[in-house]
């Protein structure tokens, strides 16, 4: 369907929205974590797929990954553009966070690799991408001290880097 | 596998893609990428090992954000984009549109403006009200409410025509109760409807919509 996006068919731009937006929605709002601003950054990201679907390349990855990427590249802007006022009805639920990462993955080479991590490893990483919290706002919500925050962080991505060229 | 992949580089890379690397340090890094294949490749590879964190419980947005996307893309459809949103009740559009010609009139004297539009967001908020001249092509503005925007934010004013990419009618205020009047040389009689979108300041440095519309709204006799 992509390929037809990258060829100009709107008809099949339609049905690509149709099919993705339910699925792309909610990781722009974890990011933004305002309905509007994620919606708004969503029309941001639909749009660079219609000017970018010729650059996609089914050898180099899944259309699923490099739409998300792209929306979460769209959130982040927004977010570099106004930071996130804390917004208490729109922060996830505490359920949802560490343990949940494991039954997400499932079976992939990532939990594979995310499993060798620390603990603070894995949820500094997981809560960096999927929230797109900076540096000092992981060590305020893990209520620890900026540098250990980071070498978590830097460790990390180290051991994944490590893990998945295996 | 790679045995020459510098440490560096992937750090660096993954801290991008993380989110992690900010400020200057990350407009340089993104420079830098422009210039390297070795570098988009390792961008390439941690934005495809970390998607799978990104798999949700679907959700979909409260609106139908098609017909915003497709009139920034400037199709021809913006006739049917205007149809799929969710319309006042008609009634509801000809009170608003009888009180605001009657509101006008006093600011108007000598010339009648040919109907009044209002523009509201998804949840009903007015925003703005217009009292179009399609004779002698001016539009009287009217903030009645703005939205939440940044300094580095400013809000223009579209014409949607038929068969064409929206023509910018400039910026409106974000003073509530401003009212301005805004004398086009477009020729608004072949226009179909208004939007308004979120611009750079100084409005959009493309002459099309460049940021998200968040009000659209279609001439009655369209």
């Amino acid at each position: 369907m992509l390929a037809q996006v990258a060829l100009g068919n709107r008809e099949a731009f339609r049905q690509l929205y149709e099919l993705t937006v339910a699925h792309l929605f909610p990781v722009a709002l974890r990011i933004l974590r305002h309905r509007d601003k994620a919606e708004e950054a969503l029309q941001d990201a639909y749009i660079q797929i219609w000017n970018k679907a010729s650059e996609f390349h089914a050898d180099r990855g899944t259309a699923g990954a490099w739409m998300s990427t792209i929306v979460r590249y769209r959130a982040l802007d927004a977010l570099r553009r106004k930071p996130r006022e804390i917004n208490l009805e729109e922060l996830p639920d505490r359920a949802d966070q560490a343990d949940d990462i494991g039954r997400l993955l499932s079976g992939s080479d990532l939990q594979l690799c995310m499993d060798d991590l620390s603990e603070e490893q894995r949820h500094a990483i997981a809560l960096a991408y999927i929230e797109g919290l900076s540096h000092s706002e992981l060590s305020e919500r893990l209520t620890s001290p900026l540098g250990t925050v980071k070498s978590w962080i830097r460790r990390g991505l180290q051991s994944l880097r490590e893990c998945l060229s295996r | 596998m790679n045995l020459n992949r510098s440490p560096l580089r992937e750090q660096l890379a993954g801290a991008y893609v993380l989110g992690t690397l900010r400020g200057p340090a990350r407009q340089r890094f993104e420079r830098a990428m422009a210039d390297s294949a070795e570098l988009r490749d390792s961008v390439l590879f941690w934005e495809q090992a970390l998607a799978p964190l990104l798999m949700r419980q679907p959700q979909k947005p409260r609106r139908n954000l098609l017909p915003a996307i497709e009139a920034r893309l400037g199709w021809a459809r913006a006739e049917d984009a205007v149809r799929r949103l969710p319309w006042l009740p008609a009634w509801g559009f000809a009170l608003v549109a009888a009180l605001s010609i009657m509101l006008w009139a006093p600011w108007t004297p000598k010339i009648t403006p040919d109907f009044a539009l209002t523009l509201a967001t998804e949840e009903g908020q007015a925003r703005w009200q217009f009292a179009v001249d399609k004779t002698h092509n001016w539009i009287d503005v009217s903030v009645l409410s703005t939205p939440d925007l940044s300094r580095q934010q400013d809000l223009e004013l579209w014409l949607l025509v038929d068969g064409s990419a929206p023509k910018s009618l400039g910026l409106i205020s974000e003073v509530v109760g401003a009212r301005q009047r805004i004398e086009t040389s477009l020729p608004l009689a072949d226009g179909i409807g208004l939007a308004v979108s979120v611009e750079p300041p100084g409005g959009s440095p493309t002459g099309q919509a460049t940021g998200p519309i968040i009000a659209l709204e279609k001439f009655p006799s369209a």
